[in-house]
């Protein structure tokens, strides 16, 4: 019987994440290789998550958040550096949505410049498995062209 | 302040210990009552979104002005527009008053009742306070419900004192109702609760909590994601034992 080499990670691809109560939630994120250990940070940004992001100009990271809850979803994406960033999402592998951030350093939180929003992204019900029928949530996949320095999915 | 608390009778006590701070739902304790520098003869409170001041206890209302924002509060609007302040007497030389509001729906001279709707925040900070006859007092040395509950015992009202009684009317929608003796309960109709948020802080320290654009609570909990290079490199096929 042929067997597959395994693929070795150089870090840990799973992060395991928590709700806003701090109980542990059924979404993992997923880190897609490759990634370099470009990030940045700004001390005087008017809010905390702001201060620090991943990646930098010209570098593009992929994340997948994994067994998102089943509904209608809001997904805001936040840098804090003054790079110009696309943010390309895609659910459960359909079409892209992009929308890109054009940071120019205000002091409050404002659309397309430091944050973006994808608005009613809907998550189904995904069969994982066949016999016997295994459900489980969906998978929201973010392109990071640039920095990324905050994540917020809420479900409506 | 010109008198002590403890010579108060009961009459007196009894009354400041019926008064609920001025709204129908919590509110965040902002800053506290003291002589010291930066001073603050009375409490200043964020109220929540949409919400109307209220009656802090039965009374008459003894005065209606308009006047610039002298109490402790954030940079914005109160540094520039005057708001209305009203004045209640609740009986036994006893008096409150609350700043900060952009429309009043009483006069001088309107009865009230715990709750009842004295018009709505210019912004989201209105400011209150207790008096006994002409001097300012900190209703939280007599009344636990102006003292901010404990986080460690309450997580989700941290900071925040008790709501008061709510004679407001409100629209709702998709409520319902049952009756347990003299008590009213109104739920959801649909057993909706707060809405799931997913928050994560990449590249952060951990000193993130609650808002950024969206949020649920003050205390809202943020993932840190700790950054490092992903590569990988295929490896060995494990050894078939034939």
């Amino acid at each position: 019987m042929p067997s597959i080499p395994p693929t070795l990670y150089s870090s840990s691809p799973i992060v395991q994440l928590a709700d806003f109560t701090g109980k542990l939630s059924p979404a993992v994120l997923q880190r897609i290789p490759n990634m370099t250990a470009d990030q940045g940070a700004n001390g005087s940004q008017f809010d905390e998550m702001l201060r620090r992001w991943v990646g930098g100009t010209g570098i593009t990271n992929t994340f997948q958040l994994v067994d998102v809850l089943v509904g209608t979803h809001d997904l805001y994406l936040y840098t804090g550096s003054l790079v110009v960033t696309k943010f390309t999402v895609t659910v459960n592998g359909g079409t892209p949505q992009i929308a890109t951030a054009t940071p120019t350093g205000v002091r409050t939180f404002a659309q397309n410049n430091n944050f973006v929003v994808f608005r009613n992204l809907v998550v189904p019900l995904t069969k994982r498995a066949n016999s016997p029928e295994i459900y489980t949530g969906g998978m929201i996949e973010i392109k990071v062209e640039g920095t990324i320095s905050g994540l917020q999915l809420r479900r409506l | 302040m010109n008198f002590q608390l403890d010579v108060l009778d009961g009459n007196t006590r009894g009354t400041v210990q019926s008064l609920l701070p001025p709204s129908a739902k919590n509110l965040d304790l902002l800053h506290g009552f003291t002589f010291s520098s930066p001073q603050s003869p009375g409490q200043t409170y964020r109220i929540q979104t949409g919400e109307h001041v209220t009656a802090a206890g039965d009374g008459k209302v003894t005065a209606v002005k308009r006047r610039q924002n002298s109490f402790r509060h954030s940079v914005g609007l109160l540094d520039t527009d005057a708001t209305w302040q009203i004045t209640i007497h609740h009986g036994f030389n006893i008096y409150t008053t609350v700043q900060g509001m952009a429309t009043v729906t009483v006069q001088v001279g309107t009865p009230v009742v715990a709750g009842h709707d004295l018009g709505t925040p210019l912004t989201n900070e209105i400011y209150f306070q207790t008096l006994y006859r002409e001097s300012p007092f900190d209703p939280a040395s007599i009344s636990r419900f102006f003292r901010a509950y404990d986080s460690g015992k309450l997580p989700d009202k941290g900071g925040q004192v008790r709501q008061g009684p709510d004679i407001v009317v409100r629209e709702s929608e998709d409520v319902q109702s049952w009756s347990d003796g003299d008590i009213h309960y109104f739920v959801d109709k649909y057993c909706r609760r707060t809405p799931w948020l997913l928050s994560i802080d990449f590249a952060g320290t951990g000193a993130k909590s609650g808002f950024a654009v969206i949020g649920n609570y003050g205390t809202d909990f943020w993932n840190v994601y700790t950054h490092s290079a992903l590569t990988t490199t295929t490896g060995t096929n494990c050894v078939d034992i034939v």
